[in-house]
């Protein structure tokens, strides 16, 4: 009599942590370096691609130029041209930190135009130490323009009788170094990136 | 354990469940009526309000989010609007997978235990709605986004969706924003082959064929062109998305067969939707534009008249399991049983009703051409509560555009 119920009081008792396991909030922290995608759409792994096969190939071009000299350069925002919304400012602000640390190009902040005027403008107008002023006249100007467009090309299965539905998307991200004394385009490369994901048709 | 299953204690419990179904199913929260109705009575931010913080119960929620959406849309809280019809749009994504629990739940009571998903023509103006919001903050790659994310679901349901004008040609003018002149005029050029009249479209298409060297079809177009209309790369345009009246609701439509079979459907009806002209001058000359228009009413009827046979099939399939479990009944159980085991499952069998209701029963892109500068523009709507409004400070930059959003009531 005692065997049958000690039996489904184990039952009950394995049902219930499974559920509570299942239910319970779990947190962990993540490499940043590791490779992750749930699912066909675009994510910070993709970035980190994108960024490294970029910048490779652009601080190799300028790095042996010889004579030290680092040109000074502009990030204007890279456009989106896919189906999703994606801050590609999170793109060029990680390219243009380690185009600076690989030591190859200085950069303009664009950002900060309207701020250093403002400063600038205080220096001269508030009474301040004259040899405290920043000098004027002493800003660089821009000899390149980095831009770049991201693009894709999305793609799903017909409809059909399937228990899984497959996606492919596909992202292509062009850089591109423009000389602004000239017009000129002085470099360009492009990655492209691939993924296909598949989803269920039928859920619980 | 048929007998068991249909035993009369069994029943009693099994008849007042399904009874208190009867009475939770067919109803629409509380919050999201209010809401509708204080919507329509003009007091948009009571409306506002009453969703702020309540996104409803999982199988209301894409309602909501779709109600929250417009209604901050009007009250013209725009990104307050892109986070609620952002977050529709999400989940409409995930409900592309079929519930098998919701499913079975639905085969035995009836479509309100399922999650809405919203008819095709409403997952549409999901993105319709984002990209006027992102227009109207100048936010010209997210619109461009959106209106990708429209004419792909416009491609899904081609026919379905073909009628609606409105969306096309403000996914065309997202790629124009952008300099996309050839995506643009694509889009122009489908959306003239589908309207009945071409004439609304053809400004914008002789300007791009100008633009791309297209000597033939800038001639074509040309003649096309609204009296009046002349093209200068210089100016600018006043663009309104106008809505105007209410737009079409679901009533139950019933078919009744002997003994107690009933397949119920629901079918659209249509609202008030006044006629409207909008004329716009700025101090006392006339703004020359043109107007491209949505029956909202006869798109969502196409919309659903795509999904009738899906729904048909199925609800044959449940009153055919309905009618199985009443004949089970019957052969275990006395007359009145019976009787009332039939009335309930009659009563069970109601129509999914649930739509998108703050939706206006027309969509109007009304673009006014205006030199550079700044103007005080003059909108008069006549038809409907014909009213004249006052645009201040319309500062218009060569080429470049300005929008506004309004919403016409009767």
């Amino acid at each position: 009599m005692r065997k049958p119920f000690h039996a489904a009081m184990l039952i009950l008792l394995v049902t219930g942590l499974f559920i509570t396991a299942g239910c319970s909030t779990t947190t962990r922290n993540i490499s940043t370096e590791e490779e992750i995608h749930y699912d066909e759409a675009y994510d910070f792994s993709d970035k980190k691609v994108i960024v490294d096969g970029l910048v490779e190939p652009l601080i190799a071009r300028y790095q042996n130029s010889g004579d030290g000299y680092r040109p000074v350069a502009i990030v204007y925002p890279i456009a989106n041209r896919t189906s999703e919304h994606i801050d590609t400012t999170g793109i060029s602000d990680d390219i243009r930190g380690r185009l600076i640390n690989g030591g190859v190009f200085r950069f303009l902040n664009e950002a900060q135009r309207d701020n250093i005027a403002q400063e600038l403008d205080y220096q001269r107008n508030s009474g301040m130490v004259v040899r405290d002023q920043i000098k004027q006249a002493r800003q660089s100007g821009a000899k390149y323009i980095l831009s770049g467009t991201l693009r894709s090309i999305e793609k799903e299965e017909p409809k059909g009788i399937r228990l899984k539905k497959k996606k492919m998307n596909y992202y292509s991200l062009n850089l591109q170094l423009t000389d602004v004394e000239t017009g000129l385009i002085d470099w360009t490369h492009s990655v492209d990136l691939a993924r296909e994901a598949s989803k269920p048709i039928i859920g619980w | 354990m048929v007998t068991n299953l249909f035993s009369f204690a069994s029943l009693r419990r099994l008849i007042g469940a399904a009874l208190l179904l009867v009475l939770f199913s067919g109803c629409t929260a509380g919050a999201l009526r209010q809401a509708r109705t204080d919507f329509y009575r003009n007091r948009v931010d009571e409306a506002a309000a009453t969703l702020e913080s309540d996104d409803g119960s999982r199988r209301d929620r894409l309602l909501f989010l779709m109600e929250k959406g417009l209604i901050y849309h009007r009250a013209g809280r725009y990104e307050e609007s892109i986070k609620a019809l952002l977050k529709a749009s999400r989940l409409m994504e995930e409900q592309e997978m079929v519930s098998v629990s919701q499913q079975t739940g639905s085969m035995v009571i009836n479509e309100w235990v399922t999650e809405y998903k919203g008819e095709y023509s409403e997952r549409l103006w999901v993105h319709s709605y984002l990209m006027m919001n992102y227009l109207l903050l100048y936010k010209y790659e997210d619109a461009l986004v959106e209106a990708k994310l429209a004419l792909r679901r416009m491609r899904e349901h081609s026919d379905a969706l073909k009628g609606d004008y409105y969306t096309r040609a403000l996914a065309a003018l997202c790629y124009e924003n952008l300099g996309l002149y050839s995506d643009a005029y694509i889009e122009y050029k489908k959306l003239a082959e589908l309207m009945p009249n071409p004439v609304p479209a053809a400004p914008d298409l002789y300007r791009l064929a100008l633009i791309l060297g297209f000597k033939e079809e800038s001639a074509k177009y040309r003649k096309m062109l609204p009296q009046g209309w002349e093209f200068s790369p210089k100016d600018g345009e006043l663009v309104m998305f106008v809505g105007v009246g209410s737009g079409p609701v679901k009533i139950p439509g019933n078919i009744v067969l002997p003994p107690s079979i009933r397949v119920s459907f629901p079918q659209y009806k249509n609202r008030l939707v006044p006629h409207v002209q909008v004329m716009a001058a700025s101090g006392t000359e006339p703004l020359v534009g043109t107007v491209i228009t949505t029956d909202v009413s006869s798109v969502s009827k196409s919309a659903l008249e795509e999904r009738a046979t899906l729904l048909m099939a199925k609800e044959s399939a449940r009153a055919a399991i309905k009618e199985a479990v009443a004949q089970a009944v019957g052969r275990k159980n006395d007359d009145v049983v019976v009787a009332l085991v039939r009335t309930v499952l009659f009563l069970m069998e109601e129509p999914d009703t649930r739509g998108w209701e703050t939706l206006p029963g027309a969509l109007k892109l009304v673009r006014f051409r205006i030199s550079p500068g700044t103007h005080t523009v003059q909108v008069r709507i006549q038809g409907g509560v014909s009213q004249t409004l006052t645009f201040d400070d319309i500062r218009i930059h060569p080429g470049e555009r300005v929008y506004r959003s309004l919403r016409v009531s009767y």
